[in-house]
């Protein structure tokens, strides 16, 4: 258990002329929920393929669970890719074990597992229909069992909230939490903040082929995320606002409503504001130091959010 | 727990194919077409039963006793009860309207009018029930034009027996040698229809399951169930179990049609003869040409499956995958069309070049040991070409497949596919 579940150095993957990983380093330990957040396009599918040898990178070191990725290391994985599909004529639990017998699950063993995880995602009454059936959101759900039945020790899932509606996302975040108390480890890919921000111990931030940020989400925080303060204004007025934009101990505002959270300019003392705009007459019902979100780290870092959704506490 | 990961895409892709309704009814198809060769022409023969007809003959001579003479003799074509009714004259029109009621009222199956003119020239009519029976009014015709014949040469003082027998056809037959013995009678002219029927096999079997294997390939590509494959296995791996499973169906349908085939070789002219026909001519194929058959079909469909699945992997799109279609069947095309080439002289020096080239060999080799015309150091050094482009066919369709099968939007260059491949 010494290795950790990921290893990667200076990998490079290009595509013709684009690069799309440039020299990646992140180390997933064993047992961690793990997040790839990053815009699209910023390497994060790229990265998970050549983890499993989907593709062959063209220079860099990979090691999954302490080995060279390959066959036998193949077997403790489980995956979800983000593009999804399944073979359409072939019924539900047809499909589920062909995929664990290709991972090296005999159709006896994978039996009684496969009738377990279609109770528990509400499909066992269509366990003997045909895939094409099945709504999308179902299909979805099929495949994130494909990914576990087999009891991988390293899940990967790629966007897995991507197309699923909001009961399935919680049922879908349940599930996840439930592997991660199994000492699993799970390794997901996504470019929605707030879904990193629930459910990961463990945060690489990409762009543009690289790690921005990596490492223990309490840390990345804490070395990369700057110094906060959260305000709430009453009253609120353009004028506050205004004064709290000039303030010389703020470098940035984020505003979302009537909240507003500030990033501290270097060196700058929050005891300070906090004089200044009582001083400056501004209204104030909350004024704290706030612990950074990852969105903050990401905006500290990356510099523009990956999308809306989840922005600002 | 371990298995052999390729054995289940085999198996997949096996039941996949033979689960269909297509398969199902491409299986029957082969067995019905053989039925319908050996038996619906003695079935035929049997329905016809006894013709009675009634010849007319208004030639007032004996021309129509001839007629009915020749009619009811001894025939493999049909059997006929004739009786001739000599009408009054100038009255013939009132007996052939009672035999066409006769034969509207299903008492007679028709009537043979002889006019008085027959012998000048005038035409003779046969209205019947079964007047579009072929058979049945070629048997009518030629009694017609035997008993005119034969007046006009006695007219003309020769004797129509001497004239028949000198005209008689010399008697021949096709015999086929091989090294097992000599071939039934007839069997030349049957060893040539089996061969021919072959080639058409191998053409339409390699070019319909390699479309199999290319659509296979496109429509995993197209879903997106190959990345979640890829995670298990090796795209090499999806690649040859795809190809063998789809293989393994095809030949699973190829060996019902061989072994019906056989049941009809062995008991067809016992059937046939059961049910009063005549036995088409059968070959006698030696088995050592039923194993090179075997051997060049399965080489050769997994020499063009495993080309049709690297050029699934290619296409980006219905259209594409037609071009691609069209690619792979070329090669094939050439071989089909030089089968014809070969067959009229099987030892030429095309026959020997077609031979020994592995995209032309998988139906040019098996048709030439059909026909008992290619030595065994040819079918083994075309074999072993055979077997060794397939090899090298597999390995680089296996990374061509690996490195596109991921690919989306425009297709890459010939030299840009070289270097991945290469870098692969």
């Amino acid at each position: 258990m010494g290795s950790p579940a990921v290893q990667i150095r200076g990998l490079r993957k290009e595509y013709g002329d684009t690069v799309a990983v440039d020299g990646l380093d992140l180390v997933v330990p064993r047992g961690a929920t793990y997040a790839l957040l990053g815009p699209n396009g910023s390497g994060k599918t790229t990265t998970i393929r050549t983890l499993l040898r989907i593709q062959e990178p063209d220079a860099g070191e990979v090691r999954v669970l302490g080995e060279e990725p390959g066959p036998s290391v193949r077997d403790r994985i489980g995956y979800l890719p983000e593009e999804r599909g399944l073979y359409p004529r072939m019924k539900v639990r047809e499909v589920l074990t062909f995929l664990a017998e290709l991972k090296g699950m005999s159709p006896r063993d994978s039996r009684p597992r496969i009738d377990g995880w279609l109770d528990r995602v509400d499909l066992s009454e269509r366990a003997d229909d045909r895939v094409q059936t099945l709504s999308k959101g179902m299909q979805q759900k099929l495949q994130f069992v494909a990914a576990v039945v087999h009891e991988p020790e390293l899940v990967i899932l790629d966007e897995p909230f991507s197309g699923l509606d909001p009961i399935n996302q919680q049922a879908l975040r349940e599930i996840v939490a439930e592997i991660h108390t199994s000492e699993r480890t799970i390794l997901f890919s996504t470019h929605i903040i707030e879904h990193a921000e629930r459910l990961c111990d463990h945060v690489c931030i990409l762009s543009h082929g690289r790690a921005v940020v990596e490492g223990e989400v309490g840390r990345v925080k804490r070395e990369h995320g700057g110094r906060h303060v959260g305000l709430t204004l009453d009253p609120w007025t353009p004028e506050s606002v205004a004064a709290v934009r000039a303030a010389p101990e703020v470098a940035r505002v984020h505003q979302d409503g009537h909240a507003i959270v500030l990033s501290l300019a270097d060196g700058a003392d929050p005891r300070a504001l906090l004089a200044r705009l009582v001083q400056g007459g501004v209204g104030l019902i909350r004024f704290e130091v706030v612990e950074p979100s990852l969105h903050q780290v990401f905006l500290e870092r990356v510099g523009a959010p990956p999308i809306e959704e989840g922005a600002l506490v | 727990m371990s298995r052999s990961r390729t054995w289940t895409i085999v198996k997949r892709e096996f039941l996949a194919t033979t689960r269909t309704k297509g398969f199902l009814l491409g299986t029957l198809f082969g067995p019905a077409i053989m039925a319908g060769w050996i038996l619906l022409p003695a079935l035929f023969a049997e329905s016809g039963g006894t013709r009675e007809v009634v010849v007319i003959d208004g030639t007032r001579t004996d021309l129509g006793s001839a007629v009915a003479e020749q009619l009811t003799r001894d025939s493999e074509e049909m059997a006929f009860a004739a009786r001739v009714v000599a009408p009054p004259p100038g009255d013939a029109d009132s007996v052939r309207a009672e035999m066409a009621a006769k034969t509207a009222a299903g008492e007679i199956d028709g009537y043979v009018w002889l006019p008085p003119g027959l012998p000048a020239g005038e035409s003779a009519s046969y209205e019947a029930r079964h007047a579009t029976n072929l058979r049945e009014v070629r048997s009518v015709r030629s009694a017609i034009d035997d008993a005119v014949r034969q007046a006009r040469l006695r007219a003309a003082g020769i004797d129509a027996s001497t004239l028949s027998e000198a005209l008689r056809p010399t008697p021949f037959e096709a015999r086929e040698v091989t090294a097992e013995g000599r071939g039934a009678a007839a069997s030349g002219e049957a060893m040539m229809m089996t061969a021919i029927i072959a080639v058409f096999v191998i053409y339409f079997i390699i070019l319909l399951y390699g479309n199999n294997v290319l659509r296979g390939v496109r429509e995993e590509k197209e879903n997106r169930v190959v990345e979640i494959v890829l995670s298990s296995i090796r795209a090499e791996q999806l690649m040859a179990g795809k190809v063998f499973g789809i293989g393994g169906a095809c030949l699973l349908q190829v060996a019902i049609w061989v072994a019906v085939a056989g049941l009809v070789a062995a008991f067809g002219e016992d059937i046939v003869r059961a049910i009063g026909g005549q036995p088409p001519a059968l070959p006698d194929l030696p088995l050592s040409a039923a194993f090179v058959y075997v051997f060049f079909f399965a080489g050769g469909f997994f020499l063009y499956a495993s080309i049709y699945a690297a050029l699934g992997s290619l296409a980006t799109s219905g259209q594409d995958a037609q071009n691609m279609q069209f690619a792979a069947m070329v090669p094939l095309m050439v071989a089909f069309f030089m089968a014809f080439g070969v067959m009229n002289d099987p030892e030429s020096r095309l026959a020997v070049v077609a031979s020994l080239i592995p995209f032309t060999s998988l139906i040019v080799v098996p048709l030439r040991a059909i026909l008992g015309a290619i030595p065994w150091s040819q079918v083994v050094l075309s074999a072993v070409l055979l077997a060794l482009t397939c090899w090298g066919t597999l390995w680089v369709a296996g990374r061509i497949y690996r490195v596109t099968v991921l690919a989306t939007g425009q297709r890459p260059s010939v030299r840009r596919l070289w270097r991945w491949v290469r870098a692969s």
